[in-house]
């Protein structure tokens, strides 16, 4: 595993390619409990599956399951590219 | 009995005291399936947003013995807020249940199962239901129930709700469960069972003790009244545990660890085998990508907007020609013959004829093809893809995604598509949602640009006219969502997968919606034809003409009588010209076209006011019935004002006044 990266570094949903898959490491609080709903919590892998136009909601697969994310929520999660 | 006997159950809980089973699981996981399955019946629950959430309960014969089955909105954890104001947990402990039958998804249990480890700590007996077993299938995705029984110390079963199978049994185990923990309420039974396996951590067990404690001493030392909580409450009213009450309470500290226990336990029960992807994946990952997403996306807004306009136009002509053959002549009969002064008489004739003609003609054909459009869009799971693409464009008018059905609707009819912002979920987007659902011209209201313009200044013009309303609409939609405080909610939502409709269900979701806008907008259409009929064999019309046409003249320059039938085409917007041209023949004594009576320059200003000014009746008592009366009165002033902006500015632009 590479050594720790400062958090401003890591890739969120937002900035990851699409087909990319991130272990998520953070999660800003404001946006925590919801998307804990959805099962996005540190430790999650999650994969970009495909963006909308315009700046739209980034969708990201879990498992089976699709989640749409505003572009606000996507930038509230970071991690890291699976090792 | 003992557990009838508290007085805060009393209203909820069945006074029959049947054992009681709740149906709990995340959204679209197949409950009201098994609801309808276990009783024989499709059902729809009034699961929107801000209004009160009525829960379906139905009566079920299982292994011997009666039981009440509650259906619950689709949830994502106890304290998530599916519908209403109320977190789902209060609504749970409403329903009072004995025992929780928790549906999942047996093809993504990762992310089902925390709901039901929340529920087990609720410490009630939980039956799982590993649903959708068939789409799992289809993915190779196969669940070893033994071990997931072990595993969550109950009963667990493989079920697909929609062919059936499996769902007696799930259904027969929670009954006797519930039947069991009743007995034991009851004093007739001893407690059974073992306890379930700890999953907390040390720390998390001790938090729960003490919560659990305090919670239980509540009432005790403080009394019903002082302790005002209302887990403290189902405690001493006996519908769960002090232990159970403590899970919830502290949901925040566990709901990470259920996740994380629901994964390793979904990795160990799962068996997968390779699979290719199935075709409803494939389109549902089409629907989202912006090819083929978006020409779809518009492909069935344009064939939806036709085929209520088709449809609903072919109903409306039929039911029109049905009830001018039959029922006319009939009441033109009768209420002179019951009424004796000839001008109530005749206005009477304007409300129960023109009244439920115009319901019959209008309401009940769009409204009813719209109603069933949206169910079948609703069912396959569609709408939520196309809210996702839809999501930024709307954005800016200060509307998620899902507002895009309502809005292309509303040019059917606006007032189902009022009834359709119900998708909205916050107050904020229901009132700019509403708003702009009123300025977008319904059938009604473009027949009346078309026929005002077309014929005199041209089909350019026309276009030009619902040019100028769609900016109209657009500039509206900033501004709204500039001046009304708060911003647009993030998106978080799950993209429901695509699956054929089952036409049962639609149907039943179509009627159950139809009859409450029927109950509605009756009366309402009655009183509107009545008061217009007054006024207008009154002959008091002629004198508002007089009365408002200076300023009529001034500020739009249009005749005093035009100025009248906008007025009254609130009250039947697609009045609107016949209106005008009845007041015309009367002013000059002998018939006359709309030609003779205006200048084109004219009828385009007119043709713009009518279809942007104050939504009709029917919309008013649909927007006051969702919204309440100072949002209805504050969408129709706005409108009126916008109309009458749009129309002084366009009369200065073309010169005529
Ligand atoms: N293929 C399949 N579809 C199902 C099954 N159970 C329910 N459905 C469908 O899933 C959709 C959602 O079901 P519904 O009962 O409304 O879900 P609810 O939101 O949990 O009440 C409907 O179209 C059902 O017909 C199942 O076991 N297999
Ligand atoms: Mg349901």
């Amino acid at each position: 595993m590479s050594p720790e990266r400062p958090a401003s570094d890591r890739p969120t949903l937002a900035t990851l390619h699409v087909g990319g898959t991130l272990r998520v490491s953070d999660v800003d609080p404001a946006h925590a409990e919801e998307l804990l709903r959805e099962g996005l919590r540190p430790g999650a892998v999650v994969r970009v599956a495909s963006r909308t136009p315009l700046g739209g909601p980034v969708i990201v697969v879990m498992g089976r399951s699709r989640i749409a994310l505003s572009a606000d929520v996507a930038t509230a999660v970071r991690g890291e590219p699976p090792a | 009995m003992t557990a009838a006997c508290h007085p805060d159950e009393a209203a909820d809980r069945p006074v029959d005291g049947l054992p009681v089973v709740a149906l709990v699981g995340r959204p679209n996981v197949g409950k009201s399936t098994f609801l309808a399955r276990a009783s024989g019946r499709f059902v729809e629950t009034a699961n929107a947003p801000g209004t009160t959430v009525s829960l379906e309960r139905r009566r079920v014969h299982a292994r011997g013995r009666d039981a009440w089955l509650v259906d619950l909105p689709g949830t994502r954890s106890l304290d998530d807020v599916p519908a209403g104001d109320d977190p789902f947990w209060r609504l749970l402990l409403e329903a009072a249940p004995d025992a929780i039958l928790v549906v999942a998804d047996a093809g993504d249990l990762a992310r089902h199962l925390p709901l039901a480890i929340a529920c087990r700590d609720l410490g009630l007996p939980v039956v799982l239901a590993a649903n959708l077993a068939d789409e799992a299938a289809r993915r190779g995705i196969e669940v070893d129930t033994g071990r997931l029984a072990q595993l969550l110390n109950g009963p667990a079963h493989a079920t697909c709700g929609r062919a059936g199978q499996g769902v007696d049994a799930a259904v027969g185990d929670a009954v006797e469960l519930a039947a069991q923990r009743r007995g034991v309420l009851e004093g007739t039974r001893s407690p059974r069972g073992s306890a379930p396996a700890p999953i907390y951590a040390f720390a998390d067990e001790m938090e729960l003790r003490r919560t659990a404690t305090e919670l239980t001493a509540k009432h005790r030392s403080l009394g019903a009244a002082a302790a005002a909580d209302p887990l403290a409450d189902a405690v001493a009213a006996g519908v769960i545990s002090g232990r159970g009450a403590a899970s919830i309470r502290l949901a925040h500290a566990l709901d990470p660890k259920r996740w994380a226990t629901a994964t390793s336990w979904a990795a160990d029960v799962e068996r997968r085998r390779d699979a290719p992807e199935p075709l409803a994946d494939r389109a549902a990952r089409w629907s989202t990508s912006p090819w083929p997403g978006i020409p779809v996306f518009l492909g069935v807004s344009v064939a939806a907007f036709l085929s209520v306009l088709l449809v609903g136009g072919v109903l409306a002509a039929a039911l029109a020609a049905a009830w001018s053959a039959v029922v006319s002549p009939a009441l033109a009969a009768v209420v002179p013959a019951v009424i004796p002064v000839p001008v109530a008489a005749r206005a009477v004739l304007w409300a129960v004829d023109g009244g439920l003609l115009g319901m019959l003609s209008v309401g009940v054909p769009y409204v009813l093809t719209f109603y069933l459009l949206l169910a079948v869009l609703e069912d396959s799971g569609y709408l939520t893809s196309a809210a996702v693409l839809m999501d930024r464009l709307f954005g800016v008018l200060g509307l998620p995604g899902r507002a895009a059905i309502p809005v292309l609707a509303a040019a059917g009819c606006n007032v189902p598509a009022i009834y359709g912002t119900r998708v909205l979920r916050t107050r904020r987007e229901r009132v700019i949602g509403s708003f702009l659902v009123t300025l977008v011209p319904c059938s009604a209201r473009s027949a009346v640009v078309i026929a005002a313009v077309a014929p005199f200044a041209g089909p350019a013009a026309a276009l030009a006219a619902f040019g100028v309303v769609m900016g109209v609409t657009i500039a509206a939609g900033l501004g709204a969502n500039a001046l009304i405080p708060g911003r647009q909610s993030s998106l978080v939502l799950e993209l429901a997968p695509l699956r054929a409709p089952v036409p049962g269900h639609v149907a039943a979701k179509a009627w159950w919606r139809f009859r409450s806008f029927v109950v509605q907008a009756t009366p309402i259409m009655l009183a509107g034809s009545l008061v217009l009929g007054v006024v207008y064999e009154a002959g008091w019309w002629q004198a508002i003409a007089s009365a408002i046409g200076p300023a009529v003249q001034w500020s739009l320059g249009l005749p005093a009588i035009a100025g009248v039938a906008v007025g009254f085409a609130f009250l039947r917007k697609e009045l609107a010209l016949q209106l005008l041209i009845a007041f015309a023949a009367i002013q000059l004594g002998r018939a006359t076209g709309l030609g003779e009576l205006m200048t084109p320059a004219q009828l385009f200003v007119y043709a713009v006011v009518t279809s942007i000014s104050i939504p009709c009746i029917a919309t008013l008592a649909a927007l006051r019935g969702e919204l309440g009366n100072r949002a209805a009165a504050g969408i129709a002033a706005s409108t009126l004002g916008l109309a009458l902006g749009t129309g002084a500015l366009l009369a200065r632009l073309l010169g005529i006044a």
